[in-house]
């Protein structure tokens, strides 16, 4: 499987430090899950499930699935010890990394997966405010409900204008995206006009989310789409002449060996600082993730 | 024919408790399971005539929006996930079901136990230390609460939860 020539050319003609192509196209992922510890301490998951799963070594609660059997179907799934996810979008919330006790925003919150994932880091305690459309909030309320998640306040909300401002110490927001790159097939799909125009959504996703941070608050902002229009672009237009805006290192030991790369360096020195991950080195989705710090009001 | 979907209807709702706030919801379940919700969990009541149960920090904040998830609604009765999640502390009206019943309860079936001797009610269903929900027993038969559409047949089997005699 290789890049359409004239999809590689547009991709060239976007920015000359992109050329990987070939070395990125996603190979059909693996079957992975993540231990719901709202409902079951890792230790006693490990002693009752029968499911043939190998470890991750940059996160203790997942699993890669190694029988062939569906996940749906398990009394491990039924009974709420476990929610499948993927394995690169459980990383964008181990970076954001919320503490119990904090508030704790996700803009654009359904299915819940990565929500869920927080609640678990912040041990039901704070306030986990999960937002996003009306249409959305039937999937996310029975997720939550399914995997024993206490802390959440649900709001459907519009996420570009999202009404709190200085509240939350942290936040996520998870753009809705193209998916470039992400899946296998995700190539010959792609429409890059349908890139450019989302990265406009993005952005305005974004800001809504940094006015919701208090000062000192940390953002992290991801997509699973490797088209710089949607990660590199975005953080750039942001980051413009707003000096309240800083791109933090991503440097947490426990996440280190997630395998990954830099920000693609046509859009300055700070957005280097940011992850791609690609599927194929993760045998997962493709993301980009960026961690923000709102330094001033 | 809709005579008869009327009267199973009525059948099925004959137990079903009703809910009119949080005092009702607790004596509820220490009345029917011996059940003290944990302190970490409070409930509330909703405009539509539900009662949702959330984490108490949501409390010391002034942030509105739908707090937690339902505990009991008037229409769908006693929530099957809040059974799941605090159901191994119940100290009456739980049935241990073998794995057999376990996959009947699971797809929805009705499963027969006529030497049970329990008041008609909400029940608690386990397998082997795991509280798989609720259900409602009457004249000898447990009746599956376990949402039709989560309802499936499954490809495994699980170990005891250690530490649990439900």
């Amino acid at each position: 499987m290789s890049l359409d020539p004239e999809q590689k050319k547009i991709l060239e003609d976007w920015v000359s430090s992109f050329t990987d192509f070939e070395n990125i196209y996603p190979l059909p992922s693996s079957k992975s899950f993540r231990i719901n510890t709202l409902r079951i301490p890792e230790k006693i998951f490990n002693e009752i499930s029968g499911l043939s799963s190998d470890t991750v070594p940059w996160d203790n609660l997942a699993r890669v699935l190694s029988d062939v059997l569906s996940l749906g179907n398990t009394f491990e799934y039924v009974l709420g010890y476990l929610h499948t996810q993927s394995l690169s979008s459980m990383i964008p919330s181990l970076i954001l990394s919320p503490k119990p006790g904090e508030i704790v925003l996700d803009l654009t919150s359904a299915p819940g997966s990565k929500t869920s994932q927080m609640a678990a880091l912040m041990n039901n305690k704070g306030v986990l405010v999960a937002n996003d459309v009306p249409a959305k909030e039937g999937i996310l309320t029975t997720n939550l409900s399914r995997l024993g998640v206490l802390n959440t306040l649900i709001t459907t909300e519009n996420a570009k204008y999202y009404s709190k401002r200085g509240v939350f110490d942290k936040v996520l927001v998870d753009a809705p995206c193209t998916a470039f790159g992400s899946k296998e097939n995700s190539f010959n799909r792609f429409k890059p006009e349908v890139s450019k125009s989302i990265s406009g959504i993005q952005a305005s996703i974004l800001k809504s989310g940094i006015r919701a941070l208090k000062p000192g608050g940390e953002l992290v902002y991801s997509v699973c789409s490797i088209s710089p229009f949607e990660g590199e672009k975005v953080i750039r237009e942001l980051l413009n002449g707003d000096e309240s805006i800083q791109v933090l290192d991503i440097n947490d030991d426990k996440i280190s060996g997630i395998p990954h790369h830099t920000g693609l360096t046509d859009y300055g020195n700070d957005v280097k600082k940011a992850w791609r991950v690609y599927a194929n080195e993760i045998n997962s989705e493709s993301f980009f993730i960026c961690k923000l710090k709102k330094v001033i009001e | 024919m809709n005579a008869e979907k009327e009267k199973s209807k009525k059948v099925r709702h004959r137990h079903l408790v009703t809910m009119d706030g949080e005092t009702d919801c607790r004596q509820f379940l220490l009345e029917r399971f011996g059940l003290e919700l944990p302190s970490h969990m409070h409930i509330m009541k909703t405009k539509m005539q539900g009662i949702r149960v959330y984490s108490e920090d949501i409390d010391k904040h002034e942030i509105s929006g739908l707090r937690g998830f339902a505990c009991y609604s008037a229409r769908k009765g006693l929530n099957n996930f809040l059974i799941q999640q605090i159901g191994h502390l119940a100290k009456k009206n739980v049935i241990a079901l073998n794995h057999a019943d376990a996959v009947k309860y699971l797809i929805g079936e009705e499963i027969v136990k006529k030497n049970i001797s329990i008041t008609p009610g909400y029940i608690i269903l386990a397998y082997k230390g795991h509280v798989l929900g609720s259900g409602r027993f009457d004249k000898g038969v447990i009746f599956s609460r376990f949402r039709s559409l989560r309802r499936r047949e499954l490809s495994d089997d699980i170990k005891s939860y250690p530490g649990r005699n439900i």
